[in-house]
C-alpha cells in the first residue's frame, strides 16, 4: 500500500502543536504505521487526530514488566497507524480518548479493569468487564494474575452498578436480563420508558467474560488459532483468519495463493450464513413466520454445504497458522456454484416478498433510527455503518490478500432504519455470491498450508480483516519459543453495541427485538 | 399473499425423517430415552436454555433445531421462556464466574427441577 499523503501532512501538524511522535518501522505491523508519542500527549494526539477527521478503531495494553504499554489504533481513507505509549507502573495514570471519541468509553474502561490503568478525564469511570469475579484492586492481565484467578466461591451478582436513573410522573423502567427469554447470549438491559415509549436504554454487558485474553498466553499458534475460532462462534472463520494473520505477519510467513482464496470463500459463506439467518431473525421478531421460515431453511441447507465441503458447519478450526486444513475438492466447487445459482432464484422470489409486505413495512421502515452523524461518531461499522451512510469495509478500502485482486460491490444506505439494516444485508449476500464464484472460477492449485516458522521473541503482528459484522482486528505479540505472550481481538460488537442505545430511543418497547436483531452484537465477542 | 401461499406449495414440508441409526447401542438408548420421556414428561418436554459463557456457536444449532428441516417440536421437545416454565435447564459454555449468580437463581427458580444437561 501506498504511504499516505494525508499522514506526513498529519505527522507535520502534530509536530507544529508541540506533540513529539517517533515514527518506527514495524514489519509485523505493515501496512499500518507505528508512532511512538509520551504519555502526557496522549490525549492531545487524539484531540489532533479528531480534528483530521481519522476514525477510532481499537485500544489494548499490555503489562511488559517495567512499564505498562497502551496502544490506539486509527484509520483514514484506508491507512491504519498504530500510536503507543509507554506507561510507568507505579503511575498508570494517562488522558482519556473519551472526551474526543465516544467509541474509546467501553474499550478504555475494559483496559482500566483489566490492566490497571487509570485514564483520568473519562467521563464514566464505572467499572465495565469486571464485576465482582476478582477483587477490585486486582488486575487480570497484570502477568503476576495467575490465569486461573483467586476466585471467591460464589461469585456475587453485580447488583451494585449504578445505571442512569430518571425520574418524572409515569417513568418507570425495564431491567431485562442477563438471562434472555430466547435462545440468546446473555446480558442486561435497563429501559426508561414512558408509556410504550423508551426513553433510555442502558447496556450492562461483561456476563460472558471468560478472560479469552489471559489465557491466550502461553499458547502456541495452533492453540491460538483455535481459541480465536470461539472468540464469536458466528465469526469463527473470520477471527481465526484474524488472528493467523496477526501471526503470519509476525513471524514473516507468506502463505500459499489457495489457502488464501480458501480462506476468502469460508469468510464469505460465514458471512452469507449469518445474514440469511438474521433475515430470518427479524421476520421473526416481527411475528411473519414465512420469512423466518424460509429463511432458516436456505441458512439449514446453506450450512450443509459448508459442512460437506469442509468439514464443519461453522467451518471451525479450518482456518490454521500457515494456511487452511481443509480443502476443497472439484466436486464440491462444482456444488457450490450450483447452489449459488439455485439460491439467487430463490431470493429473486423472496426479496421482493419482503419489500412488498405492508405489515413488514409498518414494523421496519423507521424503526431504529441511526442518524448518519451518530453513526459516524460513534465509527459504527458492517452493516450498521453501511445502512447509516458509513462505506468502509476492509476488504475494498484497505484490501487484505485475496481480496486486493477482486472487485467488491459495497452496499450503502442512508436512511439507517432497521429495514436498512436488512436491505444492506440482503445485498451482501448477492454480492458474496459472486465473490464466491469468482474466487473458485480462479483458485489456484497448490499446497493449502505453509509449514509454520516460530517467530522470534517479541516479534508482533495486526491483523484486520472483514467479518460480517464488520471490520475485526486482532494484534498478536509472542513471547519467547514461539508462545504467544499478547492477544488482543477487537470485535466489531465493541463499536455497534453503543449505536443500539441511541437508535432504541423514541421508538416502541415492543420494537426492541428488531432494533436489536438488527445490529446484532455478539456479546462473548465483546466480554471476552 | 399469492406469493407467499405460491411459495410455501412450492416448498412444500421439507422436515426430514429420523435417520436410521445403524448402531445396535444407540438404537436402545434411543428407545429408552422415548420411554424416559414418555414416563417422566408425558411425552413433552420443556427446556429453559441458559448460555453461560458460550462463544454463540451452540445457541445457532439450539435455534437450528427448530428449523423446518429438524422440526424438534415434533418430538415434544421445546424451549420456553421462564425456567418457571421449564422441566429442564440446559447450560452452555464453561460457566463464567459473571454468571454464576444468574445460572444459579435461574436454577433455584424451577419448580421441580427434573434435569440439568450441560
Amino acid at each position: 500500500m501506498t504511504t499516505a499523503a494525508w499522514m506526513t501532512a498529519f505527522l507535520g501538524r502534530l509536530e507544529l502543536r508541540d506533540i513529539h511522535v517517533g515514527e518506527e518501522p514495524s514489519a509485523g505491523l505493515a501496512p499500518a504505521r507505528l508512532v511512538k508519542i509520551s504519555v502526557d500527549d496522549w490525549g492531545r494526539f487524539a484531540h489532533e487526530a479528531k480534528n483530521w477527521d481519522c476514525r477510532w478503531v481499537a485500544a489494548w495494553g499490555e503489562d511488559a514488566g517495567e512499564e505498562l504499554i497502551i496502544n490506539a489504533c486509527f484509520e483514514k481513507e484506508g491507512t491504519y497507524f498504530i500510536a503507543r505509549a509507554p506507561i510507568k507502573r507505579t503511575h498508570p495514570i494517562l488522558p482519556s480518548h473519551t472526551p474526543h471519541y465516544a467509541a474509546a468509553n467501553r474499550p478504555e474502561r475494559h483496559i482500566q479493569d483489566m490492566l490497571g490503568i487509570a485514564f483520568m478525564d473519562h467521563p464514566d469511570p464505572r467499572r465495565w468487564t469486571r464485576h465482582r469475579a476478582w477483587k477490585e484492586t486486582e488486575y487480570p492481565l497484570r502477568k503476576d494474575f495467575p490465569a486461573a484467578g483467586n476466585p471467591p466461591a460464589q461469585t456475587l451478582p453485580n447488583d451494585n452498578y449504578r445505571f442512569l436513573f430518571a425520574h418524572g410522573s409515569g417513568v418507570y423502567e425495564i431491567p431485562v436480563g442477563p438471562v434472555h427469554a430466547g435462545i440468546i447470549e446473555p446480558g442486561h438491559f435497563r429501559f426508561q420508558a414512558v408509556g410504550e415509549t423508551v426513553l433510555n436504554l442502558e447496556e450492562r454487558l461483561g456476563y460472558v467474560h471468560k478472560g479469552i485474553e489471559k489465557i491466550a498466553e502461553g499458547r502456541d499458534a495452533a492453540g491460538l488459532a483455535r481459541l480465536a475460532g470461539r472468540v464469536s462462534g458466528d465469526s469463527t472463520v473470520a477471527h481465526a483468519w484474524t488472528a493467523c494473520m496477526a501471526m503470519e505477519k509476525a513471524a514473516g510467513l507468506d502463505i500459499p495463493p489457495r489457502a488464501l482464496s480458501l480462506r476468502a470463500i469460508m469468510a464469505e459463506r460465514e458471512r452469507i450464513a449469518n445474514h440469511l439467518g438474521d433475515i430470518g431473525a427479524i421476520c421473526n421478531d416481527v411475528a411473519f413466520s414465512f420469512g423466518f421460515y424460509q429463511f432458516g431453511r436456505l441458512r439449514e441447507v446453506w450450512q450443509r454445504l459448508s459442512r460437506e465441503a469442509f468439514g464443519h458447519r461453522f467451518m471451525m478450526d479450518r482456518v490454521i497458522p500457515g494456511g487452511v486444513s481443509a480443502n476443497l475438492s472439484e466436486q464440491l466447487a462444482v456444488a457450490m456454484g450450483a447452489q449459488i445459482a439455485s439460491m439467487r432464484k430463490e431470493l429473486e422470489k423472496l426479496y421482493p416478498i419482503l419489500d412488498d409486505l405492508p405489515s413488514l413495512e409498518d414494523r421496519l421502515d423507521t424503526t431504529g433510527y441511526l442518524s448518519p452523524e451518530t453513526a459516524k461518531a460513534y465509527g459504527a461499522l458492517g452493516y450498521v455503518g453501511r445502512a447509516s451512510n458509513m462505506a468502509f469495509d476492509v476488504r475494498k478500502d484497505a484490501p487484505y490478500a485475496p481480496y486486493d485482486r477482486l472487485n467488491i460491490n459495497v452496499p450503502v444506505f442512508t436512511q439507517g432504519d432497521v429495514a436498512s439494516r436488512l436491505n444492506v444485508r440482503a445485498q451482501e449476500i448477492l454480492a458474496s455470491f459472486d465473490l464466491i464464484e469468482t474466487l473458485i472460477a480462479g483458485l489456484p492449485h497448490g499446497p493449502i498450508h505453509a509449514s509454520w516458522k516460530i517467530p522470534s521473541s517479541g516479534a508482533e503482528g495486526l491483523g484486520i480483516t472483514e467479518g460480517f459484522r464488520g471490520e475485526i482486528l486482532a494484534y498478536v505479540r509472542f513471547g519467547d519459543d514461539g508462545k504467544v505472550a499478547r492477544y488482543f481481538p477487537r470485535d466489531p460488537s465493541w463499536l455497534t453495541w453503543p449505536t443500539l442505545e441511541k437508535l432504541v430511543r423514541d421508538n416502541i418497547v415492543p420494537d426492541f427485538p428488531m432494533c436489536n436483531k438488527s445490529v446484532n452484537g455478539s456479546y462473548s465477542g465483546h466480554d471476552l | 399473499m399469492l406469493r407467499i401461499l405460491n411459495k410455501i406449495q412450492r416448498i412444500g414440508i421439507v422436515t426430514e425423517r429420523l435417520p436410521i441409526i445403524e448402531e445396535p447401542a444407540l438404537e436402545e438408548i434411543g428407545a429408552q430415552l422415548k420411554a424416559k420421556l414418555g414416563q417422566l414428561f408425558n411425552g413433552s418436554l420443556a427446556i429453559r436454555e441458559v448460555d453461560a459463557g458460550s462463544c454463540n456457536g451452540c445457541e445457532l444449532e439450539i435455534h437450528a433445531l427448530n428449523n423446518p428441516y429438524y422440526g424438534i417440536e415434533r418430538y415434544g421437545v421445546h424451549f420456553v421462556a421462564s425456567p418457571r416454565h421449564a422441566d429442564m435447564l440446559l447450560v452452555t459454555g464453561p460457566v463464567s464466574r459473571h454468571m454464576q449468580a444468574a445460572l444459579s437463581h435461574s436454577f433455584f427458580t424451577l419448580i421441580l427441577l427434573l434435569w440439568v444437561v450441560t
